[in-house]
């Protein structure tokens, strides 16, 4: 009994001790790029798969908080963060116009998928999305929303625009998760509902749920699904102290052959994730 | 229910694994916390002290307050924290956004309530015949505060494990303030969130176990040291 | 120069006056004892006289000056054993020794902690590193006694020492006390409803009631309802068909009369009573010596009610006072003291 309990208490504590030795970890030396970001890039494991490539490039140390894009332009516009990684085009006009960034690159895209049971009572398989959400608010079906005001739910809710419907609020049928967009998947996957996600984020959770989830793609094609991701730079001229050059050269990289390769290359059960776009 | 079972195999399997991210949170865990509670001790005690012991107008005021913060959401506190350190606020040259120190913050305003009530219900319920024994045994008055805050001393470790039982669990403030950076601000609360986030139920709860597991070597060991 | 002098102090809890003396002093060297009923305010006197509360109003005067609690020279030399003592949350050598650590004594810190937990009967052997909380009531008494006894105080104050502890444990504690008063020549203030015991050991021994002194020695107390016999009279009825009467002024049926023992008179037949007197027939049950007065107490009961006096050993060698007797004892009227 004794030597076992030794042993255990070795293994436990020597890598403790070793990551306390190592010191706080916000006293490393190399500069830090403080980044906001959608919970897709974090989730999908896409920012974990290109950091060590960005740091020995550039030797620059990449830090990222992944939030909702809404709340990730409200950090940049505290000057939190010196770079964005979103995906709200029309927001992210209006954050520039605004002064609160510079320097927009378009960097990927994948596009966004209607999902929903794989029975599809609704019967909305195969439609255009005007007609799909048309038909899901006449059949009264269950949608799951992030209602976040994150990228995803800005895209979701043009689309309610552009198929010419009122934007659904406190009906029954229409949940507002206020949560990532794995969670609402699940959310959506638990109730037998719809849900609108990128396809990034599908396929990982595809991938979680063994290649055989529970909801299917019902809706995809569309040109009105395509989701940009940009890189903008927080503007010195509104945070003196933002790293600009720091983020000019993380949006460089981003933009250049190697990073585009790589997130070309980057894939989850053998399906591409993100398209590289970047001009 | 497969959750459960995986959860508990994957807990000892990163845990005797030597997981890195796993130790990485674990160690945000024990740092932030234990800078929260130093502080909060450091500061909880005395106050709640003086608030338990003290007759002074307005104390009953005082108290009503402190029993108030009690309730305080630990996300309020989060975007309060927030409100101060971000780069626009009041603090923001600091650079304590993102950081640990920043976490620690915001829970030490989380556990500062909570040892500054249960040491005063501690000192207020101590016997009355204390003092008098005390003073009849010749204690000045700086040695009536010190023999009553040591006579005190299991019911304020109490408080303070009580204390610590919150500051370990809360998310809300990690998450708002610390911004969940993996091997820098990821603590085991918030790796759990976004492991549910993710849909790892499982690896969530293997996580929550292993704070489970910290909670009991942390209370184990002062139960032990209680008995001396 | 008197130990105590105390001037005109009213002592309150909560507005409501516990315990209001004009003047009293005590004497050094001397062992005095109080009595009185529960809540009579012999802890409260205790606690004044042990500088551990600060009266409402008025002044203590210690050894002739003013002191307060904290104040210098007043904490090293007296020390009160209270009511209910408390251990410290600490082994039984750590309590016994707190008091001179608070001094900053440690001068054969060891021996003298052994030395006092000896004086009230405890091996230091055994006890010395007992947990506080493993004690019995008796021996958690008898520590806390020793912690006291181990300052060697000028002044030992002990309020109820030998209440709800076992017989030997009393014995022990009265001897730890009765050595402190001898051997270092401690001036004791002793409260306590062991009358016998104070009869044997004290100098002087006064009598509380209602927050006041009534005086010197054990008084008797009767309490109401009292019935109006006349316009200035009251009586009781005692239960064997005997009434008790005394001057009453108001109608308070709430009022207590007390007779002090000086102005009883006993007589072994009732031929000798005074005229303007009452009489009253009863039994001698006990008898009792003042060792230090050399006065003998006698008890008599009447009805359910026991009448204490006081006789002179002279007196009483000149009768047969053997308890069993039938005796009278006889008061005037207006000596009754009536306390509301």
């Amino acid at each position: 009994m004794k030597p076992l309990n030794s042993l255990l208490k070795l293994k436990l504590l020597l890598p403790l001790t070793l990551v306390l030795l190592c010191g706080p970890a916000w006293a490393a030396d190399a500069p830090v790029l403080m980044m906001a970001t959608t919970t897709s890039t974090d989730n999908t494991g896409l920012l974990d798969y290109l950091k060590p490539y960005f740091e020995k490039a550039t030797g620059i140390e990449l830090r990222w908080t992944a939030t909702g894009t809404g709340k990730a332009l409200a950090m940049g516009q505290n000057c939190d963060v010196d770079v964005l990684l979103v995906h709200a085009p029309p927001a992210e006009m209006k954050y520039i116009a605004d002064g609160y960034g510079q320097n927009r690159r378009e960097i990927m895209f994948n596009d966004f998928i209607i999902i929903g049971p794989a029975q599809d009572k609704a019967g909305i398989k195969g439609k255009s999305v005007a007609d799909a959400l048309a038909t899901i608010k006449a059949k009264q079906a269950v949608f799951v929303s992030r209602g976040d005001n994150s990228g995803t739910h800005k895209k979701e809710k043009s689309l309610w625009v552009a198929a010419k419907q009122d934007q659904p609020e406190k009906e029954s049928w229409y949940v507002q998760t206020g949560q990532g967009m794995l969670a609402s998947i699940n959310i959506a996957a638990e109730q037998s509902g719809y849900t609108m996600t990128d396809r990034g984020t599908y396929i990982k959770y595809a991938h979680d749920k063994g290649g055989n989830p529970p909801l299917a793609i019902l809706v995809e094609g569309d040109d009105v699904l395509k989701n940009q991701y940009s890189v903008i730079e927080v503007s010195p001229k509104n945070c003196a102290n933002a790293k600009a050059d720091l983020a000019h050269k993380f949006s460089e990289w981003m933009a250049g052959a190697e990073a585009q390769k790589l997130i070309g290359d980057f894939k989850l059960m053998g399906k591409k994730l993100f398209n590289p776009n970047a001009k | 229910m497969d959750y459960i079972i995986q959860g508990l195999l994957q807990a000892f399997q990163l845990l005797f694994s030597g997981d890195a991210e796993t130790y990485s949170a674990v160690a945000a865990t024990l740092i932030v916390s234990s800078y929260a509670m130093a502080a909060s001790l450091l500061f909880g005690i005395p106050l709640g002290f003086a608030l338990g012991h003290f007759r002074f107008p307005g104390r009953r005021q005082v108290r009503l307050i402190v029993d108030t913060l009690l309730s305080l959401p630990t996300v309020f506190i989060g975007l309060i924290v927030y409100a101060f350190i971000s780069r626009q606020g009041p603090l923001g040259q600091m650079g304590l956004l993102f950081t640990l120190p920043g976490i620690a913050i915001g829970q030490t305003i989380l556990a500062l309530p909570v040892v500054i009530a249960l040491s005063a219900t501690a000192v207020e319920s101590m016997d009355v015949n204390l003092r008098t024994t005390l003073l009849s045994l010749g204690a000045g008055r700086r040695q009536l505060l010190q023999s009553t805050l040591w006579e005190a001393r299991h019911a304020i470790l109490a408080a303070a494990l009580t204390a610590y039982g919150r500051v370990m669990t809360e998310v809300g403030i990690s998450m708002m303030v610390g911004g969940n950076i993996k091997w820098h601000t990821r603590t085991i609360t918030t790796a759990i969130a976004l492991e549910t986030n993710k849909g790892q139920f499982a690896l969530g709860i293997a996580l929550g176990l292993v704070l489970l597991l910290i909670a009991f070597v942390v209370n184990g060991s002062v139960s032990f040291l209680r008995k001396k | 120069m008197a130990l105590y002098q105390l001037d005109h102090i009213i002592h309150c809890y909560k507005d409501q006056p516990v315990l209001s003396i004009e003047d009293w002093s005590a004497t050094e060297g001397m062992i005095t004892g109080l009595c009185g009923p529960n809540g009579s305010g012999k802890s409260t006197l205790l606690k004044l006289l042990g500088f551990v509360e600060r009266p409402s109003r008025g002044q203590i005067y210690f050894d002739g000056q003013k002191a307060d609690p904290f104040s210098q020279g007043v904490r090293d030399r007296v020390t009160l054993l209270p009511q209910d003592s408390y251990l410290l949350k600490r082994s039984v050598y750590k309590n016994v020794a707190y008091g001179l650590h608070v001094r900053k004594n440690y001068t054969h810190e060891t021996a003298r902690v052994q030395e006092a937990l000896n004086l009230v009967g405890l091996s230091a052997d055994r006890f010395a590193q007992r947990p506080w909380y493993a004690l019995s009531g008796g021996e958690a008494r008898r520590v806390a006694l020793a912690a006291r006894l181990v300052l060697q105080p000028k002044v030992l104050l002990l309020d109820e020492p030998t209440t709800s502890v076992d017989a030997a444990s009393a014995q022990l504690m009265k001897e730890a006390a009765l050595h402190a008063h001898k051997q270092w020549g401690a001036s004791l203030i002793i409260s306590s409803h062991d009358v016998r015991w104070l009869q044997d050991i004290c100098h002087d021994i006064i009598y509380l009631f209602n927050g006041r002194i009534l005086g010197r020695g054990q008084r008797t107390l009767l309490f109401g309802p009292w019935q109006r016999l006349d316009d200035n009279r009251a009586g009781k009825l005692l239960s064997n068909d005997q009434i008790f009467i005394a001057n009453k002024p108001s109608d308070d049926d709430k009022a207590v009369a007390a007779i002090d023992p000086a102005r009883l008179t006993l007589h072994l037949s009732d031929h000798e009573i005074p005229e303007g007197s009452n009489t009253l027939k009863g039994m001698l049950t006990s008898l009792g010596l003042e060792k230090i007065t050399g006065a003998i107490s006698l008890v008599v009961a009447v009805g359910e009610i026991e009448f204490t006096a006081y006789l002179t050993a002279d007196t009483f060698a000149t009768g047969d006072y053997r308890p069993g007797k039938e005796i009278w004892i006889s008061y005037r009227p207006e000596d009754v003291k009536w306390y509301y």
